[in-house]
This record gives C-alpha cells, sequence and structure tokens, in this order.
C-alpha cells in the first residue's frame, strides 16, 4: 500500500487509463503517466487487464458462423429478386455534358450582354441582326440563370 | 491483382449483380457484430441486416465513395435499428451469460477458460445502456475515430467519448469484482 504523493499518482493513472489507451491524454500528461507505470507494478497490472479486457471484446464480437448463417439465410434469394439498378445519371460528372453546359452558358451570356449592353436591351441599339429579329417578332428571352437551372435539371435526384 | 470493393460495386452496378454477393461475404461479419451488439443476437438483428443489404444494393449507386462502403452500411443498419429499437437487448437473465457460454464452447481452438471469460464480457456488454454498447462496439472493433463515431450516431465527440470511457470503466469494474471473488 503506498502513501502520499506516490498514491495519489496511482489515482490519478487509474483514473485515466481509458483516455490514455485512447490517446486522448496531451502529450506532456500521457508521457507523465507512462512514467509512473513504468514505475509502478500496481498501476501496469491495471494497464495490463484494461488491454486484456479491450481483447476481449473483440473475441466477444466476433459472430460465431452459425449465427451468420442464419441471419443470412434468404438473403441471396432477396437480392436476386430485388428491382435491377439504375444508375444515376449526374450531369456533374460526365466531362462531356459538363462541357457542353459551360458552352451554353457561355453563349448565353454573350448573348444577354448584347441584349443589354450600351442602351439597356433598346432595340435601335442593338446589333443589325438582333434589333432586326426582335423588331419583327419581339420575344421574351428567359434570363440565362433561367436556361442554367432547366438544363442542370435543379437537383441531382435526392 | 486484387478485387477491390471499387471494382465489385462498378460491376454490380453495371449489372452483374452476383458481385454482391462478393460484397456481402466481405462485409457481413463486422454489420452483423454491430447489429447484434445493438439489438441483440434475435429476430430483429436478423430482419435489420438482411433489410441493410437489401437497402445497400437498391442504394449502391448513391454510395459516393466507395472507400467509405463499410461506414456506410454500418449507417445504414444503425439507422435501421435506431427505427426499430423499442427496447433494449435482451438480457442475459439470471446466471447471466448461461446460453453464451453454452455457445461459446463450441468455438472451436480456445481454451474453456477463455471462452468463459469472453461469454462472461460478452453478457456485460449486454447489459451495458445502448449508447454506450454503439460507442464501443464502434470504437473497439470497427476502430472508428470518436469523429466518425459522432457523425454516425448523431452525437458529439465528447458525447462519443464519455460513452465509451463510462462503457469500459463499467466493464473493468465487472471484471474487477469477480476478480475479488465473485468470479473464479
Amino acid at each position: 500500500m503506498k502513501d502520499g504523493p506516490a498514491r495519489s499518482g496511482c489515482d490519478r493513472v487509474q483514473g485515466r487509463l481509458e483516455p490514455l489507451l485512447d490517446g486522448a491524454l496531451d502529450p506532456l500528461a500521457a508521457a507523465r503517466d507512462r512514467g509512473h507505470l513504468e514505475a509502478c507494478p500496481a498501476c501496469a497490472a491495471e494497464l495490463a487487464r484494461l488491454e486484456r479486457l479491450l481483447a476481449t471484446i473483440r473475441a466477444a464480437a466476433a459472430p460465431r458462423a452459425a449465427e451468420l448463417a442464419l441471419a443470412r439465410r434468404g438473403l441471396a434469394e432477396r437480392i436476386a429478386a430485388a428491382a435491377p439498378l439504375r444508375p444515376r445519371l449526374r450531369l456533374a460528372s460526365s466531362p462531356a455534358l459538363r462541357a457542353v453546359a459551360t458552352a451554353a452558358a457561355a453563349i448565353l451570356a454573350l448573348l444577354a450582354l448584347e441584349l443589354v449592353g450600351p442602351g439597356m436591351g433598346e432595340v435601335g441599339t442593338m446589333p443589325g441582326w438582333i434589333g432586326e429579329l426582335l423588331a419583327r417578332a419581339p420575344v421574351e428571352l428567359p434570363a440565362p440563370g433561367d436556361l442554367l437551372g432547366d438544363l442542370w435539371g435543379g437537383g441531382n435526384g435526392g | 491483382m486484387p478485387v477491390t470493393d471499387r471494382d465489385l460495386i462498378a460491376r454490380v452496378l453495371a449489372g452483374e449483380r452476383e458481385s454482391f454477393h462478393e460484397l456481402v461475404r466481405r462485409h457481413e461479419s463486422p454489420l452483423w457484430a454491430t447489429l447484434r451488439a445493438t439489438l441483440g443476437d434475435g429476430e430483429d438483428s436478423r430482419e435489420v441486416f438482411q433489410e441493410t443489404w437489401l437497402r445497400a444494393f437498391a442504394r449502391l449507386a448513391s454510395l459516393r465513395d466507395p472507400a467509405r462502403l463499410r461506414s456506410w452500411l454500418l449507417s445504414i443498419g444503425l439507422n435501421l435499428a435506431r427505427q426499430l429499437r423499442r427496447r433494449p437487448a435482451p438480457l442475459p437473465a439470471e446466471g447471466a451469460g448461461i446460453a453464451d457460454v453454452a455457445a461459446a464452447e463450441e468455438e472451436p481452438g480456445t481454451d474453456l477458460e477463455r471462452r468463459e471469460e469472453v461469454a462472461r464480457v460478452r453478457a456485460a456488454i449486454a447489459l451495458l445502456p445502448p449508447r454506450q454498447r454503439e460507442v464501443l462496439d464502434l470504437r473497439v472493433n470497427h476502430e472508428l475515430s470518436h469523429a466518425e463515431i459522432a457523425a454516425l450516431l448523431s452525437i458529439s465527440e465528447e458525447s462519443s467519448r464519455a460513452n465509451y470511457y463510462q462503457a469500459l470503466r463499467r466493464l473493468r469494474s465487472l471484471a474487477g469484482d469477480e476478480d475479488d471473488g465473485g468470479g473464479r
């Protein structure tokens, strides 16, 4: 039986063996505890018991073959009967589609600049062919952002 | 060149359904161990085990990082277990772990004393509060970090640590009681 400071060292170390083994102590505290463990057989024995307990927990978790076989029974048939998979198409993950979308966005941006440049979209100030087109058959152009939103499909299907 | 999980997943997504069975074979043991630790080894665990695989199959295309297959499966299984769990795992009644001791004796290759020790710890784990049991399993058997456990169980890292240390202390004290006379 130890007394005084030595005993308090044992209390400290044995009170935090779990965080010590878990690597949760700061390096200084861990080094101090390791130093104590090297010099104290009683605390070293406690640490060994904890390490053995962890090994036993792992052993206890190992499934028994019969148990697992029972859990697995019928699974292969259920998977065979499951609906076929439908791989999800992600536009962002396809380089070709991404390139098309980027090009379309650039064209739309240029078009928008032409339309809202000097004169803020007045027909008279637009380049000839656009002005003529709009003057003959006025159309409402969607904002480039809307077009992009449509193109990208508004989500990935969750 | 070994076939990786990534290869197998690509094959399954390409329509080769048989490759899914290899994924099951690779990951069924840790998944089952976790479900058993969470729900006990009764019908509930078997049901959730099968449902986990069926959902994983149906949603395989949504797995973005094949390297995370294991934790993805665990998160599906634990979510299903959470939905199902309204009662604690079946308690090993008086003579705790008698069934486990009997079952453990069937396991070849280890001495009787060790097998009984394993059975006692298994029974003691079943008596832990569910959250402590989950965290203990994920930390010790899956070697997940507390950050990963926190994400899986929707708890804080501090809570993960606290549950883990409490579980170990409880098991330590039970083992100590046995060494002090309760055990053999």
